[in-house]
């Protein structure tokens, strides 16, 4: 027995040793770095997947640092106010469409490295502050505008998406007339109604025709918030027709997939990853995204964009030399490009030639304009939740389209206030 | 080791004032997690912090003044009473009721006991949660039971009133529980010689429940109103599960609008100043309680 004991400890020291001289064979190749990274986001399958994967490279390539890449889904924005707060942030983070209007006094200027000279054109304003420094790395944008299923729009009689809201409208009634939801909206969450006023505001308030000086009112705290009626109305109107699934005040998120997989939805707002999300649960559902339609007959289509997986590193890291190599790690074009095809969203880079499903719709309206998300450009941030509260109450009828205005007033003041 | 306890028992012993020492620890606690933050709360409440932000101004009492005009703030608040006192009515009958019943001797009262009180010890979110899947609309257990019955399907959540009444409800149902314990302990501290004697002089079962039972259980009552009116007046858990506050704004509680205010509307200003609010409102509510119900309980115990 004794004998038997001495002989297994033995075994135990060479296997230990062996393994030890492994160890120290790979950190023999590594490119010199060591330590250890948090990097946090709010995404969720399969952007996440996909980043997790290019952290998992990037720990290959230097095995001496240990990345840890948490995502705090739906609560991330809280978590991430209340370490602004304490000034405890994670070494590199995802910034979610906030680079600039919140996150900006916490990030570092990213100017000096070789991947700014590579983004996007289309995006690269949303990463940079007025004073010219880009604190984040775009590697996808979005492309958003209304998500449709192609086959319901040609049962339907329609052979082009709707260009007006009043075709909007119109279809909205064809696609009811099959028996079909023509616009799903899950009103547990409501973040689909402040998506859906988010988009058109753009479209009734900035693009049309006779938008006159309304952009500029909104940057100087003069916009008379009466005019905000018209995208308010969207919503009662759809209401009011039944164009809405009968529980979209309640509904909750996690049947918008089934829905839009199963072609029981016509419309929803949302980005491309609600798109990727339902190809899990049926790749033959012909999904795609629509341009925002325009206000009057001759408003222009147009499209929303700006960063979607986006990455800053926080100005006060004390592994800063982690965190650049990191990110331009991550920047590498065949890493963008992995995280593009997976998660199905456009490359907020240059030159990247990503395969999406959606790359054939996009090109059919490649030549109309991006324009940025309507809170993130033109109003104090903040706003999000106060759409986000208008757009449930007038879901359920329990706010007039007035009473929406007269918040949405009161609050761009207040939150103006602290500007 | 043995010295160093003597020496220890000597210092105490030495001057009874020392033993406040004692207090120490609590007193830190206490000081460093609900004065320190107390103070911050009040102070933060007279500025415009965005909740995030490294700077912020002083604006006086414009947050005090906004709530008063702040339809949110009015409708929280009518809805944290609504929490508050109705979930109190409902699980003071409930718990009374069933406490009664599993008083009584039967062979799974063990059991029975533990399977009311079992939804005490879940998590107010996870107790949201599985309701909402009940009273959904999408393949909600209840709808299920409605169309079985020949009726029509029922968005139940999605009018801003009926959504209040159904989370005061499932409060209730949850924690009654809580409610049924404190009062099998206040019944089981009853002698049963009073109301025997009260049976001998030919007192029915009511009349030895209202002239017996009742004022004997007063201490319980007490306990049991001030734990249920906190936790009403706190509704946060549920509210955030079962409609986030909606729709709209129409079923928030004072803290689940407190949690928005700071977080989602990136006004931690005007939020502590409701929070201020809050708390001033429940000190007094548990102050003039405490006091009514002591009056009764020396009432009836002469």
């Amino acid at each position: 027995m004794k004998r038997f004991l001495v002989i297994m400890l033995c075994a135990l020291c060479v296997i230990g040793f062996a393994t030890a001289g492994g160890a120290k064979d790979s950190s023999s190749k590594d490119s010199g770095l060591h330590g250890s990274l948090t990097v946090a986001t709010n995404a969720s399958s399969p952007t996440f997947d996909a980043v997790e994967h290019i952290v998992e490279l990037f720990m290959e390539e230097n095995p001496g640092v240990d990345v840890e890449y948490t995502t705090y889904g739906s609560d991330y924005e809280n978590l991430m106010k209340a370490r602004m707060a304490a000034n405890d942030l994670p070494d590199v983070f995802a910034t979610h469409g906030w680079a600039v209007n919140r996150y900006a006094e916490y990030l570092m200027p990213l100017n000096d490295l070789e991947l700014s000279t590579r983004i996007a054109p289309a995006v690269i304003d949303t990463v940079t502050t007025d004073d010219g420094s880009i604190v984040a790395m775009p590697v996808t944008m979005e492309q958003s505008g209304m998500i449709y299923n192609k086959a319901i729009l040609r049962e339907a009689g329609w052979d082009h998406v709707p260009r007006t809201i009043d075709e909007f409208f119109q279809c909205c009634e064809d696609v009811k007339a099959l028996g079909v939801t023509p616009v799903y909206i899950t009103g547990k969450d409501t973040r689909n109604q402040a998506n859906l006023m988010d988009i058109m505001a753009v479209s009734i308030l900035i693009t049309c025709n006779d938008a006159g000086d309304n952009a500029e009112a909104l940057y100087n705290g003069t916009f008379d918030w009466s005019k905000w009626a018209p995208v308010s109305s969207l919503i009662t109107e759809l209401r009011d027709r039944g164009l809405l699934n009968v529980d979209a005040t309640t509904a909750d998120p996690i049947y918008t997939q089934e829905k839009l997989a199963f072609g029981e939805a016509m419309f929803n707002f949302n980005n491309q990853a609600a798109i990727t999300s339902a190809w899990e649960l049926n790749p033959d559902a012909e999904l795609s995204m629509m341009p925002v339609p325009g206000f009057h007959e001759d408003d222009e289509q147009i499209w929303i964009g700006g960063e979607r997986e986006c990455y800053g590193i926080w100005k006060d890291t004390p592994n800063k030399e982690l965190a650049i190599a990191f990110l331009e790690f991550m920047a590498r074009p065949e890493n963008v490009k992995y995280v593009c095809d997976t998660a199905g969203m456009p490359a907020g880079f240059i030159d990247i030639d990503s395969e999406q499903k959606l790359s054939e719709d996009y090109a059919a309206f490649a030549d109309l304009k991006i324009y940025p998300y309507f809170d993130r450009e033109w109003l104090p941030s903040g706003m999000w939740a106060t759409m986000r509260t208008i757009g449930g109450a007038l879901t359920a009828g329990e706010m007039s389209v007035e009473e929406s205005c007269n918040t949405m007033r009161d609050s761009y003041l207040s939150l103006m206030a602290q500007q | 080791m043995n010295n160093g306890n003597k020496d220890f028992r000597r210092f105490f012993q030495s001057d009874p004032r020392a033993l406040t020492l004692l207090t120490l620890p609590a007193v830190v606690l206490f000081v460093s997690f609900v004065v320190v933050p107390i103070i911050s709360g009040i102070n933060i409440s007279f500025t415009n912090w965005n909740g995030y932000s490294q700077s912020y101004s002083y604006v006086g009492f414009d947050n005090y003044r906004k709530m008063v005009t702040d339809p949110q703030m009015w409708t929280a608040f009518r809805n944290t009473l609504i929490y508050g006192f109705g979930s109190t009515l409902i699980q003071t009958i409930l718990g009374l009721s069933l406490a009664m019943l599993l008083c009584s001797k039967f062979f799974f009262r063990s059991a029975a006991r533990t399977i009311v009180y079992l939804p005490a010890m879940v998590a107010q979110l996870i107790i949201g949660y599985i309701w909402y899947f009940i009273v959904t609309y999408e393949r909600g257990a209840l709808n299920d039971i409605v169309v079985f019955l020949g009726g029509a399907k029922i968005d139940w959540m999605s009018k801003g009133f009926r959504a209040v009444i159904i989370i005061m409800l499932i409060n209730s149902i949850a924690y009654c529980g809580k409610t049924m314990i404190i009062f099998i302990a206040g019944l089981q501290a009853i002698p049963d010689m009073y109301r025997e004697a009260a049976s001998i002089d030919g007192a029915n079962g009511w009349q030895v429940f209202r002239h017996i039972t009742m004022p004997m259980l007063l201490p319980a009552f007490t306990t049991s109103l001030v734990l249920n009116i906190i936790g009403g007046l706190k509704m946060f858990g549920l509210v955030v599960a079962m409609t986030n506050g909606g729709p709209g704004y129409a079923s928030h509680s004072l803290s689940s609008l407190i949690n928005n205010l700071y977080f989602a509307n990136q006004q931690a200003g005007y939020s502590a100043a409701v929070g201020m609010f809050s708390f001033a409102f429940i000190v007094i509510v548990n102050v003039l309680l405490n006091r009514y119900l002591q009056k009764k309980e020396m009432q009836y115990n002469g």
